[in-house]
């Protein structure tokens, strides 16, 4: 009865209940920011208020909550984009815990350009077979500017097909990225921590046995 | 019960700051030649334990062991306590620098106020074990309170977040309790001077 109550008691519990720390990641996606919050212990935090604030100024630019799978989305702010803002992500669990995520107006600006660029370029370059095609055959005495504005085009297209296929490819790298940024203790940090403690000890006792046999 | 930076505001921080620097001042005071090294070895146990996870319900809790420090050592779990957090905050970034003060408060006054309420009943054979236990469930219960409670002074809403820290904590609570009664008992059967000092020790005077 006892450990029913108990364990029923344990599924209410905030997922933050003993963690040591949140880890905040996010990366621009496209005309939005994407990003997840873990826990040290890898578990993922949901429902946690996400902030995103301009770094310089600590605006609060918008506000936003993780889903059961830790993620987050929200559109980019138009405000940080017109001023190249750096933002600064934060994660409040409500409890203490708190993590951040220093994002360069860099970041995010190749996918917010990348939306401006290719919204652009889509019906030019849908345009551009059809004028291209006609307008090669007959002009004899034009072929060289022609070609070239079709290269031009389709290189900044391969560009951007490339960035984008990257972004994707790399996105779980970039996870791993994160994560080996932020490791947990290692074995040398524990038993270095316990060597401190005994050695500070030591030296405490060695001070002490000096007054005492002075005196 | 790491109370991470940026949380909490600058008064706050100051009278933890204060308040753990007197704590700290009262514990070497009060400490013994004798103790030093149940001292560091008990700092080292703090250190190590909330590194330990036990896997529960959904997720893992980790141990704080702050009661046993308190009916073991008083007040000089203040520095014992400061050590190992300082230790932690700088090797695993449990914590931080800044908050070090109200987050070393919020452990080592539970297990002082522990040591007065649940030592007396140590010496009693017959009471030893539910005092042990007591003395680790209610300093979990009271590191919550004092966590929620320099939440509440810099932010809002003691309550919802008291209620949050405690119910998270119940397990610990639970784990802690039966965690400090068996090392009581072991201690007072197999070396009591660790337990009660060398001279007021019962057994072997």
């Amino acid at each position: 009865m006892t450990t029913v109550l108990l364990f029923s008691g344990l599924s209410f519990l905030p997922a933050s209940a003993n963690a040591h720390k949140i880890l905040v990641f996010a990366y621009g996606d496209g005309p939005a920011i994407t990003g997840e919050v873990t826990f040290s212990s890898g578990r993922k935090a949901r429902d946690v208020e996400i902030t995103v604030m301009d770094e310089a100024t600590k605006k609060v630019l918008a506000t936003t909550k993780t889903n059961d799978k830790g993620e987050f989305k929200f559109p980019i702010p138009q405000e940080a984009v017109r001023k190249k803002m750096n933002l600064l992500i934060v994660a409040n669990v409500g409890d203490g815990h708190r993590g951040q995520w220093h994002m360069t107006a860099q970041d995010y600006m190749d996918s917010a350009d990348e939306i401006a660029t290719t919204a652009s370029v889509a019906p030019a370059n849908a345009a551009l077979p059809h004028e291209t095609a006609p307008a090669a055959s007959p002009a004899a005495s034009a072929p060289v500017p022609q070609p070239a504005a079709v290269t031009a085009v389709t290189e900044k297209q391969i560009e951007k097909i490339v960035e984008r296929v990257m972004d994707r490819k790399l996105t779980p790298v970039k996870h791993l990225l994160a994560q080996a940024c932020e490791p947990g203790p290692s074995v040398s940090d524990i038993l270095g921590g316990i060597g401190y403690i005994i050695g500070l000890g030591g030296i405490v006792a060695y001070f002490k046995g000096q007054k005492k046999s002075a005196s | 019960m790491h109370i991470s930076e940026g949380v909490l505001s600058a008064p706050v921080l100051l009278s933890g700051g204060v308040l753990t620097f007197a704590g700290t001042a009262i514990g070497l005071k009060k400490l013994d030649y004798d103790r030093i090294m149940t001292v560091a070895i008990l700092a080292s146990t703090f250190f190590v334990a909330s590194l330990i996870h036990v896997p529960l319900g959904p997720g893992s809790v980790h141990l704080i062991l702050n009661g046993l420090l308190g009916v073991l050592l008083g007040w000089a779990s203040f520095p014992a306590i400061l050590t190992a957090l300082l230790l932690q905050a700088v090797f695993f970034q449990f914590g931080g620098i800044v908050v070090l003060g109200v987050n070393t408060f919020n452990m080592a006054a539970p297990a002082v106020i522990c040591y007065y309420l649940v030592r007396p009943f140590l010496k009693e054979k017959k009471y030893r074990a539910v005092a042990g236990f007591a003395a680790g469930a209610l300093s979990v219960f009271m590191a919550g309170i004092f966590m929620a409670l320099s939440l509440a002074l810099s932010d809002s809403g003691f309550f919802s977040t008291a209620k949050m820290v405690v119910v998270a904590h119940v397990p610990v609570m639970i784990i802690e309790g039966f965690i400090t009664m068996f090392t009581v008992t072991f201690l007072a059967r197999v070396k009591p001077e660790i337990l009660f000092g060398k001279n007021s020790c019962p057994v072997c005077r």
